[in-house]
């Protein structure tokens, strides 16, 4: 009944520590302060001195039922307790010799104060790392300091990954629950850190469960610690990870709840567990950061696309069942601006535009600032000229333009410095080319061109 | 009456007598085969937007096969240019440096090495033989690149090299079948075949799928190699002529307007287009659509096929010959079939078999003199595409249907007169460009005699997923239903090569 007793005692530890410590640090500070005649205050010298081997003497003991409470593997708290226990007997050695000598310059209390100043320390120094971590004060270093002191990244684990056209062959142990736990629970129960007991690293560990018995119940999946405490309200004293800690996302949660209810396999492949897509599409690998902008349009209407074909564009969606869309005059060059206006329905939609090689003039411009998805815009072999390029700085998401072989010069294209996401720009065959000589600070990329292949000597030998 | 029905009656009877058991084993084999048949004629609709018409289920895509359809994925590429050296050039000559194979220049091959294998020529114990070139990096990425190829040595940065890819094809037919349809034998469709099937083509005045040929003949695997094997022949490759005309009979003949051109093709849509009404054969519309592309033709492909038209620094930049075959020439038609929209455009080099019998196919003579034949217009063909933009989205593929040997062939046992190496599966280089391929990147490595992949290894498979990827397919889910069982490029195998992705 009074098995908190034990629990309770050990988690004053953490203030008890402070005892000894304001205390040693006071009897020293006495015992070095500057005064010719220290004997008038040599009582209060062995005052401090005794409490601080009572306190410390405590503090070794919270510790002690801390450390055998909590799960703490031994290895990692053995120096801090070993140090422990010593500034507490060095106390204690100093206390009695300072009541029997009473003389603060002998060499025994000058050597035995100096260790217990670094035992202090040390102590003080394990015991904070054991509940900051080891990587606490270094955190927060420059990370030059960091990597000279030999510590650069930390041990990190990867979230859930999964691909999208092969998750099915995903196992559901090892590609989702694993990392769930990795992500939520390794912290506190890892090798290191085994608190409660338990270890939720490997199958065998998960198995064998904690201090208080198994976390997965055989009977009902339900009433197994691992989800009952998961699921517990967030300010209950029981909840699972601590209020404090990271908490697991609805999603990771549901495939947990899934995964004790479907018999906790640790061979299953999704697919066979029964998971469904949706289930863990939020864990799919985002293909790397794609040009074009990432909104949510509805799909634009087959019909509606078939009648703009027929007035000669090539549209087509960029990819099945997406709503951005991929227009090209290639077979429609007799396209000049004012035929824009047939796109303009689906301007949104448009991320790929290719007016190349039609009738078009710079008054496209003024229609194309409107285009507020534009991505990529090929204008080759028109007659443009530049003027008003700087509209197309309201195409917030242009990234490529393509404007060879035609009349654009390089103060055109200074217009279009600072656009937020131009990267290419595409110049061959233009007067921007020849003018190249005086180098321009240019926001983005520009593409010259002219490229040569001098003529070797060997071209001319026939083997 | 009765007299005639019991004629009748008779004569039925006969009829059965005579059915016999053969009878009846043929018609069940015709019908069984009809059963078959049914999913292979009705296996050509692909679209997805049915539009009714005549009371049939007929989609843009029965109307007109090369049209555009978007791609399952977002694509890296859009168009592909494929370089294939028939014959099968040497690793060992130019990307594939082995200064340890220097060293045993001349001394018997290690039987470790020749244990289980089968070569082409060479018998009994061959020996090595160091490479022939002289190698040194370039570019930014340390590109190795022989002197062999002093051009392509300076946009070797734009490349992602391949050094281990392998092969199971020792001879050049089954070979450069399996690199262009995935399987030795006949019958698949070729690469282009694939992705004209699944993609069709923007431009609609001209084919999706264009063959050029040089080095004076075609590859040894005949016209299989870009075929269309089981998908409908509309999607198999237009092999182009190497010199004059590039396609025959597009130019009006004497006395012939274009407008009574276009009026007989008019009158022929019109019967056929009065044949549809009465049988509702989709065909016939696929037929019309022919016609009409055919007429189209005429306005783009003499403008696209002319090279003469191009700059001087044009010419000089890709070495072309207007007039003669010439791979030089292809190459600038290349670009210029890219930039008008041709999804894929594949090059045919013949001529690369260097088995060192005489002087044009030695090492050190026949085959640095095609090296020198390529070097130029492949090097101007990644420039012109760069500057003109087109890079960003093609894709240019240059490799052979496999590798040669580390050893100097002894044919017939003999020791040949010139140098020259045999057929080899187990290791050789290939290179991508292009879009969405890492740039100066190079995967894979051979052991120290160039024999064996021993890090990086991809097989042929693996080539066509990458491409397959860049285009944007999934390559296990590309396929077509033939024979009653879905097909693949990829066959059961293939993963992505992730490593020369950008």
């Amino acid at each position: 009944m009074l098995d908190f007793i034990i629990p309770l005692i050990g988690r004053f530890h953490p203030l008890i520590v402070h005892l000894p410590i304001g205390f040693i640090l006071m009897a020293l500070l006495l015992m070095y302060y500057p005064k010719k005649d220290k004997l008038p205050i040599l009582p209060a010298i062995e005052i401090a001195l005794l409490w601080s081997s009572i306190t410390a003497v405590l503090a070794c003991i919270s510790g002690f039922l801390l450390y055998t409470s909590e799960g703490h593997a031994f290895e990692t708290v053995q120096n801090h307790l070993i140090l422990g226990l010593v500034t507490a007997l060095i106390c204690l050695l100093l206390f009695f010799q300072l009541k029997k000598s009473k003389n603060l310059n002998s060499r025994k209390i000058h050597f035995n104060s100096v260790i217990l100043v670094i035992s202090l320390m040390l102590t003080g120094h394990l015991g904070g790392n054991l509940t900051h971590g080891e990587a606490y004060l270094i955190e927060v270093l420059p990370e030059s300091i960091q990597s000279a002191l030999g510590y650069s990244g930390y041990q990190e684990f990867e979230p859930i990954a999964l691909e999208e056209n092969r998750w099915e062959d995903a196992l559901f142990y090892e590609d989702i629950i694993q990392p769930i736990l990795n992500q939520n629970c390794r912290s506190c129960h890892n090798p290191k850190n085994t608190k409660g007991g338990l270890l939720l690293t490997s199958k065998e560990t998960i198995l064998k469960g904690g201090k208080n018995g198994p976390v997965i119940s055989e009977a009902s999946w339900e009433e197994g610690q691992l989800y009952h405490r998961m699921t517990l309200p967030l300010d209950h004293e029981d909840h699972m990870p601590p209020k404090e800690k990271r908490q697991p996302l609805m999603e990771e949660l549901e495939l947990v709840k899934y995964w004790l209810a479907s018999g906790a396999s640790f061979e299953k492949s999704l697919v066979m567990a029964g998971v469904t897509k949706e289930m863990v599409a939020p864990f799919f690998i985002k293909s790397a950061a794609s040009i074009y902008p990432k909104v949510e349009l509805p799909i634009v209407d087959i019909n509606k696309l078939s009648i703009i074909r027929e007035k000669g564009f090539f549209i087509e969606p960029m990819n099945e069942g997406s709503s951005l869309l991929k227009v090209s005059c290639i077979n429609f060059t007799d396209f000049n601006e004012a035929n824009l206006e047939w796109l303009k329905e689906i301007k949104q939609h448009i991320v790929f535009l290719d007016l190349s090689r039609t009738k078009i003039n710079d008054q496209v411009f003024e229609s194309l600032k409107d285009f507020e998805n534009l991505t990529i815009l090929k204008l080759n072999g028109t007659q443009i000229s530049g003027n008003g390029l700087d509209l197309l700085q309201q195409c917030k998401h242009l990234n490529q333009l393509h404007l060879t072989e035609t009349e654009v010069n390089l103060d055109n294209l200074k217009l279009l410095n600072k656009h937020p996401k131009l990267e290419k720009v595409f110049a061959y065959k233009t007067p921007a080319a020849t003018e190249n000589e005086h180098k321009v600070d240019l926001t983005f990329e520009v593409m010259f061109g002219n490229f040569e292949l001098p003529i070797l000597p060997t071209d001319s030998i026939t083997f | 009456m009765k007299n005639i029905n019991h004629l009748l009656a008779e004569l039925e009877q006969q009829r059965l007598e005579k059915q016999t058991r053969r009878h009846f084993l043929m018609d069940c084999v015709s019908k069984v085969g009809g059963l078959a048949l049914a999913p292979l004629l009705f296996s050509c609709g692909l679209g997805s937007s049915k539009e009714k018409i005549n009371g049939l289920n007929l989609s843009e895509r029965d109307l007109n096969p090369l049209a555009p359809l978007p791609p399952p994925f977002l694509p890296k590429s859009k168009s592909i240019i494929y370089l294939h050296m028939a014959g099968a050039p040497s690793q060992l000559e130019l990307f594939d440096y082995k200064p340890e194979l220097v060293k045993y220049n001349n001394q018997p091959c290690p039987e470790s090495l020749l244990e289980g294998r089968k070569f082409a020529f060479i018998r009994g114990v061959p020996n090595l033989m160091g490479p022939q070139a002289n190698f040194s990096q370039h570019g930014e990425s340390g590109a190795w690149v022989s002197d062999f190829l002093p051009h392509f040595s300076k946009v070797a940065d734009e490349v992602a090299f391949l050094k281990a890819v392998h092969t199971d094809q020792f001879n050049h037919g089954p070979a450069q079948l399996f690199m262009q349809t995935g399987s030795p034998r006949l019958g698949r469709p070729s690469l282009g075949s694939w992705v004209t099937y699944g993609l069709g083509t923007e431009n609609q005045n001209l084919p999706g799928f264009v063959v050029l040929t040089s080095g004076g003949k075609t590859p040894d695997a005949g016209k299989s190699v870009w075929g269309s094997g089981f998908l409908p022949s509309v999607y198999q490759g237009v092999q182009c002529r190497s010199k004059g005309d590039p396609v025959l009979y597009l130019e009006d003949p004497k006395g012939i307007s274009r407008n009574l051109k276009r009026s007989i093709i008019s009158s022929i849509n019109q019967v056929n287009s009065e044949e549809f009404d009465h049988y509702g054969d989709p065909e016939i519309l696929a037929r019309i659509n022919q016609y009409e592309m055919a007429y189209r033709m005429q306005i783009e492909v003499p403008e696209v096929m002319n090279i003469n038209d191009e700059p001087d620094y044009i010419h000089s930049l890709y070495g072309t010959d207007p007039g003669k075959e010439s791979f030089a020439n292809n190459c600038l038609l290349a670009r210029k079939l890219v930039e008008k929209g041709v999804r894929f455009v594949q090059l045919y080099d013949w001529g690369w078999d260097s088995h060192g019998t005489d002087k044009a196919n030695a090492i050190d003579m026949g085959f640095r003199n095609k090296c020198k034949e390529i070097d130029r217009p492949m090097s101007a063909l990644l420039l012109d595409l760069k500057q003109r933009g087109l890079l960003e989205d093609t894709l240019v593929i240059w490799g052979g249907e496999f590798g040669r040997t580390p050893m100097q062939e002894n044919r017939e046992g003999k020791t040949m007169g010139f140098k020259g190496r045999d057929h080899h599966v187990d290791a050789f280089s290939m290179w991508m460009a292009g879009g969405g391929v890492k740039k100066g990147t190079s995967y894979g490595l051979t052991d120290d005699f160039g024999f064996s992949g021993i890090e990086g290894r991809v097989s042929v498979h693996d080539i066509h997923a990458t491409i397959l990827h860049l285009m944007g397919f999934d390559h296990e889910t590309f396929t077509h239903e033939f024979q009653g069982r879905p097909f693949r490029l990829t066959d059961v195998e293939g993963e992505i090569i992730k490593e020369i992705l950008a």
